[in-house]
């Protein structure tokens, strides 16, 4: 946990740099506001988190943070294997989305994830994925008729 | 099994065809809304939408794309597929989120159908205000320059630099988020005056919280007949928005035909009507032509007033 | 006035009014139970429907979705960690560990109560003092918002868990985060890389989807294959009990007054309302440090404070014309399309109907305890089925959450990077909700700021002068104080 805190403290530490980079190409645009303006707000969070990122690091220097001797190992055991091809699948569902069509694209999402799990039942694989793509498509674009991604076969 | 995949050809064949040759629309047609739903251009798009259904024969689907003063939605709405399947409603931004350099795409993008609504804008204060008239609001910004507060409902506000610029005056110009935002701060004080469009207000002035002094108009409004227009008070200023239809450049003449007849018919239903009138909406029909020399004629006198803005911020 | 109202209920169960508040409540509390589905959006998409129907009829039914939305959140908070609305998200703070400790029945029993206490008594303010609401009300200019945003930001240090340091930088990062778009006052787009879609920055539905939902689907498929199961999912069916509500029933009418007090300023909606009173709850508890890991009364405050709302946001609609928060907006829209004009004169001219509204009200907010209640159990069963069949459901209804809300692919992966981003959080045990917070505040704070200043010509002496403003920045050091202590007691 010990270096997880110190890496946290220089994503911060790093992000505020990033904000006063992009803070110093800010620009009038047509609308004059000549007390505050568009950087000043951004600046102070800025500050603020280099501040708190600092603080962070020093109590953790100080050993402040109790009952934590987790290693970095601890944190992403090799288990979050699962969570990233979870997360494969949810990349490569988005970009099917709107070329197949909600309905088509729900159903192939949820067939991968429960292979993912090790799902066995041939009945959970076939009738799950398609009732609960059917049934998010009715509730959302026919009772309520809020429109979802049309593909191939306009659904 | 032969015969399935056969009959299954045939099946797709024939709806293959069906498609292709019937007429204009066979199919749902998105009508893209640039701002939130629960907005004013919303109820003005939903309310023309189930107007225009019986005319088009097909559902019209309101779907909402808000983000960047419209930006957002006009953008998507410009480079969508040019079939006539997904309308645009476009609004006035348009003439000049591209001049704030704020949109990559101008009114011509689009190849315009038709302009369905243009209110004007009208000038608000307190009932119990110091300001009476129109004329003391201007001698008092003339007296004191950038001192009297503005409750201002776009940024920038095309109503103000119109006034500004036609009155050589400065104010001081407070940004709120929409007329939600505005008419509560003018109510409670915090603003000295605001311009609106009627439609936000009507509540307010009918019942007397809120006194319109001016509308900028070039005639007095029917449902507000004892507010004086700015011209007959002798500040000839004539501002306001507007909204209209459009599709994307490249459209097939036959399809912007039809879809033009339709929202004629629709803008002249008598439930589109009512609720117009009932929520204070201007209704004003333009067929495609006029409407593209309206826009042309509206992004010139916007982008004058920008260069003259720029202009006075490099002195 | 007594009169009216009874006119009001007996109209409210004809056979002409009461169907459509039926419809209204369950719609309402399936909308707000769906992530991603909104009260406002569910006002929105379903106002067209009304265009046609009788005024009473129409706000009926408007109103019910409001209420049964407001409430509706809870259900997929206490459930499945994933806020229907931003309404609940202060909710999933005590809501899921009860679940997760397998009291889901009494969390969602008690959500319906608190919703229940926080309609009512806001209705009955409603009635009884509006007038008096509104032109308080009013007096909210930029410096008061500006006080009462901070005051609501001073709550992160509240809701930072085990490490406040941790909880402020997730703070400054959402505030951050809440800084991407078009500049309030000068519209410069800031931090958004030539990319439109930001132009009006993150929307609050995806990165609430993503950080809560779509995170905690991350950590469970992380632990999908473990054979021994470290939540308790025996499940203990045990609704809450009369005595234990009775013991609740003061916080809850406490929420319930902040509620309606938030809920009249315009633009102080449900979500604000929800970590104030959550906040408050834990100021004021004797077991203020047991917050946050399955406390009941920290689903009591929040349930009541965001139900409190409802009644709140009609004061200045149908006082003075202006809405309260978005929902109310649109229902300005709907009076006027029904040619009623909502102000002072609303009263006289049309007081049939406003009473007929007063009193569906009422009607409303019990209907929504009877299908809560009832639907306890059938809720709960979310909960036994096996994760394997929940993650899918959950992943699913986050996608088409993120989307609906604007119609957008963008929105989607950014609900997908604020799932990385809460994933990696919950690893190096840092809170989430300061970041949801600081979105919603974020840009009140600034915009009020900002408006603040140039109403007083570069001064700032609004932080001193306006008294309101003062009491704010007062409660917002109190509560900084408190949490303060809490930590080194």
């Amino acid at each position: 946990m010990k270096k997880a805190n110190y890496c946290v403290a220089i994503v911060f530490i790093l992000l505020s740099g990033f904000v006063f980079f992009q803070v110093s190409g800010f620009q009038q645009t047509l609308i004059a506001d000549d007390y505050v303006g568009a950087a000043f707000f951004p600046e102070l969070l800025a500050w603020g988190t280099i501040v708190l990122a600092v603080l962070l690091g020093w109590l953790n220097f100080r050993n402040k943070f109790q009952e934590d001797s987790r290693s970095l190992s601890d944190l992403f055991p090799k288990e979050i294997l699962t969570a990233l091809e979870g997360l494969t699948v949810l990349c490569a569902y988005v970009l099917l989305l709107e070329p197949l069509g909600f309905i088509l694209a729900t159903i192939a999402l949820n067939i991968a994830l429960l292979l993912l799990f090790r799902v066995r039942s041939l009945i959970t694989m076939a009738v799950f994925p398609v009732s609960i793509s059917v049934i998010v498509y009715l509730v959302f674009c026919k009772v309520l008729v809020v429109p979802l991604p049309e593909g191939l076969f306009y659904f | 099994m032969k015969k399935l995949v056969l009959a299954l050809a045939l099946i797709l064949a024939v709806c293959g065809c069906a498609a292709f040759a019937a007429d204009f629309p066979t199919k749902n047609i998105k009508l893209l809304v640039p701002f939130a739903a629960g907005g004013g251009t919303d109820a003005v798009a939903r309310a023309l939408a189930s107007a225009a259904e019986k005319h088009l024969g097909q559902p019209v689907v309101v779907m909402n794309k808000a983000g960047g003063s419209g930006a957002v939605g006009m953008t998507e709405g410009a480079t969508s597929k040019p079939d006539g399947y997904t309308v645009t409603m476009i609004t006035r931004e348009i003439a000049w989120l591209p001049q704030m350099g704020l949109a990559q795409i101008t009114p011509d993008n689009f190849d315009l159908i038709a302009l369905a609504n243009e209110d004007p804008a009208i000038m608000l204060v307190q009932p119990d205000s110091k300001f009476k008239s129109v004329k003391d609001v201007l001698d008092a910004a003339k007296a004191a320059p950038g001192t009297v507060k503005f409750g201002s409902t776009a940024k920038p506000n095309f109503y103000l630099l119109a006034l500004e610029l036609n009155q050589k005056v400065k104010f001081s110009q407070i940004p709120y988020n929409g007329a939600a935002e505005a008419i509560p701060a003018l109510m409670g004080g915090h603003v000295e005056f605001s311009m609106v469009n009627p439609g936000e207000a009507i509540s307010q002035i009918t019942s007397g919280q809120l006194k319109p002094l001016g509308v900028c108009s070039d005639k007095r409004m029917a449902g507000l007949p004892d507010v004086p227009t700015m011209t007959e008070l002798g500040y000839p200023i004539v501002t306001g928005t507007w909204r209209g239809l459009a599709v994307p450049k490249g459209t097939p003449d036959a399809v912007k035909a039809v879809l033009g007849a339709a929202f004629q018919k629709a803008v002249a239903e008598p439930d589109f009507v009512a609720f117009m009138k009932g929520r204070t909406l201007g209704i004003r029909f333009m067929n495609a032509k006029d409407f593209k020399a309206f826009v042309d004629s509206d992004v010139k006198a916007l982008t004058e007033i920008v260069e003259e803005v720029k202009k006075q911020q490099q002195k | 006035m007594l009169l009216l109202l009874w006119n009001g209920l007996c109209a409210t169960f004809s056979f002409a009014i009461f169907p459509f508040l039926v419809i209204g409540v369950t719609g309402g509390i399936v909308i707000g139970a769906l992530p991603g589905l909104t009260a406002t959006m569910g006002v929105a998409v379903l106002l067209p429907f009304t265009f046609g129907m009788e005024a009473t009829r129409a706000l009926v039914m408007l109103c019910g979705i409001y209420i049964g939305a407001i409430y509706g959140g809870s259900i997929s908070a206490i459930l499945l960690k994933t806020p229907g609305t931003p309404a609940a998200a202060a909710t999933v703070l005590d809501g899921y560990e009860l679940a997760r400790k397998g009291e889901a029945a009494k969390a969602l029993s008690v959500s319906a109560i608190a919703s229940f206490v926080g309609g009512m008594v806001s209705t009955v303010m409603l009635i009884t003092i509006s007038p008096v609401l509104a032109s308080f009300a009013l007096r909210f200019g930029a410096p008061e918002y500006f006080a009462l945003a901070v005051f609501g930001l001073s709550i992160i240090a509240s809701i930072s868990g085990k490490s406040p340091v941790k909880g402020l930088l997730a703070g400054m990062f959402g505030l951050l985060i809440s800084t991407v778009g078009l500049d309030p006052v000068t519209s410069y787009p800031r931090f958004t890389f030539g990319q439109i879609n930001l132009y009006n920055g993150f929307a609050i539905i995806p990165v609430l989807i993503g950080l809560f939902a779509l995170a905690e689907a991350f950590v469970q498929m992380e632990r999908i294959f473990e054979k021994a199961q470290a939540i308790d999912t025996r499940f203990k069916h045990g609704m809450v009990s009369l005595k234990e509500t009775i013991s609740l029933l003061p916080l809850m009418i406490k929420s319930a007054l902040i509620g309606t007090f938030i809920g009249a300023i315009p633009g102080a909606g449900a979500d604000i309302a929800a970590f104030v009173t959550y906040n408050e709850a834990r100021r004021s508890s004797k077991r203020g440090n047991e917050f946050g890991t399955g406390c009941i009364e920290g689903v009591a405050a929040p349930e009541a404070g965001n139900n409190g709302v409802t009644g709140g946001a009609m004061v200045p609609l149908l006082t003075l014309g202006v809405p309260g928060d978005a929902v109310t907006a649109i229902l300005l829209g709907a009076l006027i399309i029904q040619g009623l004009q909502p102000g002072p004169l609303l009263f006289t001219k049309n007081a049939d109907i406003v009473y007929g509204l007063f009193s569906s009200l009422l009607v409303g907010n019990v209907l929504m305890l009877l299908f809560g209640l009832l639907g306890v159990r059938l809720f709960c069963r979310v909960v036994e089925l096996p994760k394997r069949i929940i993650i899918p459901v959950i992943v699913t209804l986050s996608i088409v959450g993120a989307y609906s809300m604007n119609n957008s692919i963008f929105d989607v992966w950014v609900c997908i990077g604020f799932g990385i981003i809460g994933y990696i959080m919950q690893k190096v045990d840092m809170p989430s909700s300061p970041i949801i917070l600081a979105v919603i505040l974020g840009p009140m704070a600034e915009s009020n700021l900002r408006r603040a200043v140039l109403m007083y010509q570069g001064s700032y002496s609004f932080l001193w002068t306006r008294p309101i403003g003062v009491v704010f920045l007062a409660l917002a050091a109190l509560s900084l104080y408190s949490s303060y202590r809490r930590a080194h007691s």
